[in-house]
């Protein structure tokens, strides 16, 4: 939280706040002009909402005062307390030319797109784009940043994972490498600073008020449904009054695909990888067995094929829902395999950057995952096992990640995705269905 | 009606409602915690200390006690305590006591409730926290946990704190001084006698507990003093 003193004494700590929003439990005495305030947390008609987040809040303090745990983590909103905006204007000078120290060249397809980019940040209209996991969404981006960038304006990349925030980084700090990119999420504990371009998790789009001229939300589709009204919420407020957001996705929402309709958001498509391959459909495997029995065995059937792949001597990744599976399915595997080299890894584990990276280095042949390695990571040759694909915490969009791991590489276009399940889902039929329709020319 | 995990907002599964319906008796406590995250908490293992619960590879004192017998010439302060400080555990505490978020208390409570409520004590005595925490927080993180399960009676008061208890290293933890004092009307209340229970959250050293008890033994010395701290 700020030191409230020296924020308003300080003109260089209140640069830092422009565009920021941030609580304050008592009023602050100066009003500075651009300074603004509402209460916390605001009364309608059906409830209690949060200013920050737009949450309904139905958690009290025994002083019987609400207080909201949705957005908690950037500091308590309650009841009583002050949400301060800043919203003065940044001033434009010592603008460069061009800012873009990337070479590359962009493929005909990814040139059409960033052209139609370009036009909506102009229009300071709103975009979706709908492409393939794997077609190269990041170097699209490069033209419309460094547009916005010449003419001043100011630019936030936002994703829901921090694993995705540190992967974007390094690829933009170089591709720009004269300015000083802002990188914030969870796990850097400092506040934001003023740049120009900041790259950071949808959740610290709450410390930002019309701070932005363009935001891109990056893989919209990792965000758990319930969630979604706080992102939407959040990249409304960050946003400036005129300005543009824009979508990245693979899997569209209906939502999303009615404003399309309705003209409200402009759309661009881009069904073929960077490579121009198809996408590997998943091998669907219907098990009559139990996966698992007793903890001990594992599925004939699953084992026969595992087999089958382990010969194709590539990496293999082998998704399961449940943490506490890992251990398990690795014990039995490792007397099953004893000449594989076995790890495994979830959201909480420390080693999760180390093991991933040994991996991908070729000093791992098995990976046992949870659902945390479903976007981001780009392995080469990989081939995918997904079990008990129809557990409730695969939706569609999660197996469409996972199953874009597989044919990442120019040289190796195709792969095994395999979809293990009891029970044919309607998680598991729409993903089937989204992929082969980007597959139909 | 779906209840919602209050630690990672997943709807409850409906399995637990079919192991209610199978035992009736535990169908009056509505669930705040999820399976999952239910099995995030580990319940302290065997062999451990016989004086403090700490969790080790044998049944002999551990060195915190060690030390608290030479100084204390054997008078040991008997502690109960029920979890490991595992990961989901620094978890909780950290949104619960740094982010202030009150409603986990509930999780606390259910986590605790049918093993704590075995322990008979003429007397329950949370240990306060600093005034100046009270004061941000705007509740009491170790009272609002207790006073839902057993008759709390408030007997100590603590000073306000200049370095706060999780900032310190074990040394400098040890050699805190004593910071609880008795309430002023505190003969308004009732007076302590027979067996008194110290309650706290976490128990590091068994400073701050061995701390209250002094006060209390000086006042109460007829009293028999235990402590329950939920986490080791
Ligand atoms: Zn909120
Ligand atoms: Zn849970
Ligand atoms: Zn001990």
């Amino acid at each position: 939280m700020m030191g409230q003193e020296n924020v308003k004494n300080n003109n260089q700590e209140m640069n830092k706040l422009r565009g920021r929003q941030w609580i304050e439990t008592t009023q602050l005495m100066s009003q500075r002009s651009g300074l603004t305030f509402v209460s916390g947390i605001v009364r309608y008609s059906d409830g209690y909402y949060c200013n920050r987040c737009g949450t309904i809040c139905v958690a009290q303090l025994p002083d019987q005062t609400f207080y909201c745990r949705t957005c908690i983590a950037l500091g308590r909103v309650c009841q009583t307390d002050f949400l301060y905006r800043y919203e003065a204007e940044q001033i434009k000078q010592d603008l460069q030319a061009n800012y873009l120290t990337w070479e590359g060249e962009l493929t005909p397809s990814q040139q059409k797109i960033s052209q139609e980019l370009l036009n909506s940040l102009a229009l300071k209209q709103d975009h979706l784009v709908h492409a393939v996991t794997g077609a190269g969404k990041t170097e699209m981006l490069f033209e419309v940043v460094n547009q916005a960038l010449i003419q001043g304006e100011r630019v936030c990349l936002a994703t829901p994972r921090i694993d995705v925030v540190n992967e974007l980084y390094p690829r933009f700090q170089q591709a720009f490498n004269t300015i000083t990119i802002g990188k914030y999420h969870g796990q850097e504990y400092h506040e934001p600073n003023f740049e120009n371009l900041t790259i950071c998790t949808t959740h610290q789009l709450l410390k930002f008020y019309h701070a932005f001229d363009l935001i891109i939300i990056d893989e919209v589709d990792a965000f758990p449904f319930r969630n979604n009204a706080v992102l939407n919420f959040g990249a409304k407020n960050a946003v400036k009054t005129i300005g543009s957001r824009f979508f990245l996705t693979a899997t569209p929402s209906k939502e999303q695909l009615a404003l399309v309709k309705q003209k409200k958001l402009n759309y661009s498509l881009l069904k073929r990888r960077f490579h121009g391959h198809h996408l590997p459909v998943p091998k669907l495997k219907m098990l009559i067995r139990p996966t698992i029995i007793k903890n001990k065995r594992l599925n004939h059937y699953f084992l026969f094929l595992l087999k089958q792949n382990i010969a194709f001597k590539k990496p293999i990744l082998i998704f399961v829902p449940k943490i506490r599976q890992l251990s398990i399915y690795r014990e039995i595997l490792t007397k099953k395999f004893p000449a594989l080299r076995f790890e495994t890894v979830y959201s909480g584990d420390k080693d999760r950057l180390a093991k991933v990276a040994s991996f991908r280095n070729g000093e791992l042949d098995i990976l046992l995952t949870t659902t945390i390695l479903e976007r981001g990571v780009t392995i080469k040759h990989v081939q995918v096992f997904i079990l008990d694909a129809d557990d409730a915490i695969y939706n569609s969009a999660a197996l469409i990640q996972i199953a874009g791991r597989v044919g990442r590489a120019k040289d190796d276009p195709n792969g095994n995705i395999y979809f293990f399940y009891h029970q044919y889902t309607a998680n598991i039929k729409a993903a089937v269905k989204e992929i082969k329709g980007m597959n139909h020319d | 009606m779906t209840d919602f995990c209050l630690v990672c907002n997943q709807p409850i599964r409906s399995q637990l409602d079919l192991l209610a319906l199978l035992s009736p008796k535990k169908t009056d406590q509505e669930h705040v915690l999820c399976a999952n995250c239910r099995a995030e908490f580990h319940l302290l293992g065997q062999p451990r200390c016989p004086k403090c619960d700490r969790e080790q590879e044998d049944e002999r004192l551990c060195v915190d006690c060690e030390r608290w017998e030479r100084m204390y010439h054997g008078n040991f302060l008997v502690n109960h305590s029920l979890f490991s400080y595992n990961e989901g555990m620094h978890e909780l505490v950290k949104n619960y006591k740094k982010y202030g978020d009150y409603e986990l208390r509930k999780v606390f409570i259910e986590l605790i409730r049918s093993d704590f409520c075995q322990l008979q004590y003429d007397f329950y005595v949370p240990l306060p926290t600093d005034p100046k925490h009270i004061a941000s927080r705007k509740f009491d993180t170790i009272s609002s946990i207790f006073e839902e399960i057993c008759p709390l009676t408030y007997v100590l008061e603590k000073q306000t704190n200049e370095m706060p208890q999780s900032q310190k290293d074990r040394k400098q933890r040890m050699t805190t001084k004593q910071t609880f004092y008795l309430r002023e009307n505190f003969t308004e209340s009732p007076q302590l006698s027979g067996r008194v229970l110290l309650l706290d959250d976490l128990y590091t050293t068994g400073r701050t507990a061995y701390h209250a008890r002094d006060i209390l033994q000086k006042q109460f010395p007829t009293c028999q003093f235990e402590s329950f701290c939920i986490i080791r």
